[in-house]
């Protein structure tokens, strides 16, 4: 993949999406809240968008259990 | 004016309730995660800061096992409905309100629920025991108010739930929640309702069920949650489980106001002023002559209400005079619980209730008594 990229996480539910939101930010990590594409998920509400250098912070809170994501993808940071 | 009905409703509204109602309807708005532009991410967040705050004064440790509803009465059918199947035993008492009582006599007559109400003792308060010698081998469920809302006559949930063991325990909490301390996990409660304009400070029109572990409810509402909308299928993750449709998003910030506020003075504490508050009072109903007051005679053992009658006066004549001629302002009557008069032997005539909460004064209370020893004189 060339040129720089975003890191969508799906979760099952607003809730979920807020909490992850909550959970990053709270060690540092910026992210965003994005309506959910297309091609990444058919649910019709948000995801967490973030830099790719999030993912070690994300695995962390996966592994201790505070989050369990349903999809993360890594894509174009400009999808056109 | 003396508004001494805190048990119907709390008034007035904390200005923090009032400021972050009027903040989202004026700044916000939005529908709560269903659009994706940044006033829904914001209206997702402050329903979602609602729900930690609700959930922390619950000692629910995950949030999501909290669900709003429009009231207790909706959080109590759905735990009811969700729950109880054709042909099971439901065990309940005789304290329970008619938000209990209706849709115990609705699942009796369409899905053939059978129940046994147990009766509280002469201060209407429930003899753990009692309650579980009422558990039969298809016993789904036990329902108990943790306050009477008759005589506000406190109700030992915990050592209920430790007496019927494995059976799941259904706290309706209208009275209690926010008032008195209460903790889903550490009292191993299973389903907890709360009403959120009560001791939670709130607005009418929100209210919530709080659920322990792993416990699965059938939905009473299906719909649009935001999620999995590729699917006819309503979805099965907590909360959207049993949340359907735009919520009263202008109310679950008021009510996480409230619980913000609640968390920040302390519940304890605040129950422990009450406690001291209303003792006075009960000290000074009891010097009323002609004066009959029901439940316990201890504020310790009860929310902030009273049960009266006067020998002289009926329920409806005494609120009638303390508001136009003392301007205070109480509930006669039945109060939606017939079960409990029947057993108090105030039916069908009632009682008066006059009820304390956040926004009484000591010097409210001693008008109360005031004018109440007024009116008993003939």
């Amino acid at each position: 993949m060339s040129g720089p990229t975003v890191l969508l996480v799906v979760f099952d539910s607003i809730h979920d999406v807020v909490r992850a939101e909550k959970l990053l930010l709270a060690r540092g990590v910026p992210c965003d809240l994005v309506p959910t594409p297309r091609d990444v998920s058919s649910d019709c509400g948000m995801v967490v968008a973030c830099a790719p250098d999030a993912r070690p912070t994300l695995d962390a809170l996966a592994a201790e259990g505070h989050l369990a994501w349903k999809l993360l993808v890594e894509r174009p940071s400009d999808p056109r | 004016m003396i508004y001494l009905d805190h048990a119907a409703t709390s008034h007035p509204k904390p200005a923090a309730v009032v400021d972050a109602m009027v903040a989202f309807l004026r700044d916000v708005g939005a529908s709560p995660g269903r659009s994706g532009h940044r006033l829904s991410a914001q209206a997702a967040r402050l329903v979602f800061e609602a729900r930690e705050s609700v959930a922390r004064l619950l000692g629910v440790s995950d949030s999501r096992r909290v669900v709003f509803t429009v009231n207790a009465t909706m959080a109590l059918n759905l735990a009811l409905q969700g729950l109880l199947g054709p042909g099971d035993h439901v065990v309940s008492t005789s304290l329970e309100h008619n938000s209990v009582a209706r849709p115990l006599a609705r699942l009796k007559a369409t899905r053939g629920v059978t129940e046994t109400v147990v009766p509280a003792d002469a201060a209407g308060v429930l003899d753990p025991q009692r309650v579980a010698d009422a558990l039969g081998p298809r016993t789904r469920l036990v329902v108990v108010t943790h306050a009477s809302n008759v005589t506000g006559a406190l109700q030992p949930v915990r050592a209920i739930k430790q007496a019927i063991g494995t059976v799941p325990l259904l706290v309706d909490a209208a009275q209690t929640a926010g008032a008195v301390p209460l903790d889903l996990e550490r009292d191993g409660l299973d389903l907890v309702a709360f009403s959120g304009h009560k001791s939670l400070l709130g607005p009418q029109g929100v209210g919530g069920l709080a659920l322990g572990p792993g416990l699965q409810l059938a939905p009473l509402v299906t719909g649009g949650t935001g999620s999995r909308s590729e699917s006819e299928e309503h979805p099965t993750f907590l909360p959207d489980a049993l949340e359907a449709g735009t919520p009263n998003t202008p109310g679950v910030v008021g009510l996480g106001a409230g619980a913000e506020l609640l968390l920040a003075r302390g519940v304890e504490a605040t129950r422990e002023a009450e406690v001291r508050r209303f003792q006075r009072f009960l000290d000074g109903l009891r010097g009323v002559p002609g004066l009959a007051l029901q439940g316990p005679p201890d504020a310790a053992s009860r929310v902030a209400s009273a049960s009266i009658t006067l020998a002289n006066r009926g329920p409806s004549e005494i609120a009638h005079l303390l508001d136009r001629r003392y301007g205070i302002l109480v509930r006669a009557g039945l109060h939606c619980a017939p079960r409990a008069h029947r057993a108090l032997g105030t039916f069908p005539t009632g009682t008066v209730r006059l009820s304390a909460g956040a926004s009484t004064t000591d010097a409210d209370l001693d008008a109360a008594l005031a004018a109440l020893a007024e009116l008993t004189r003939p």
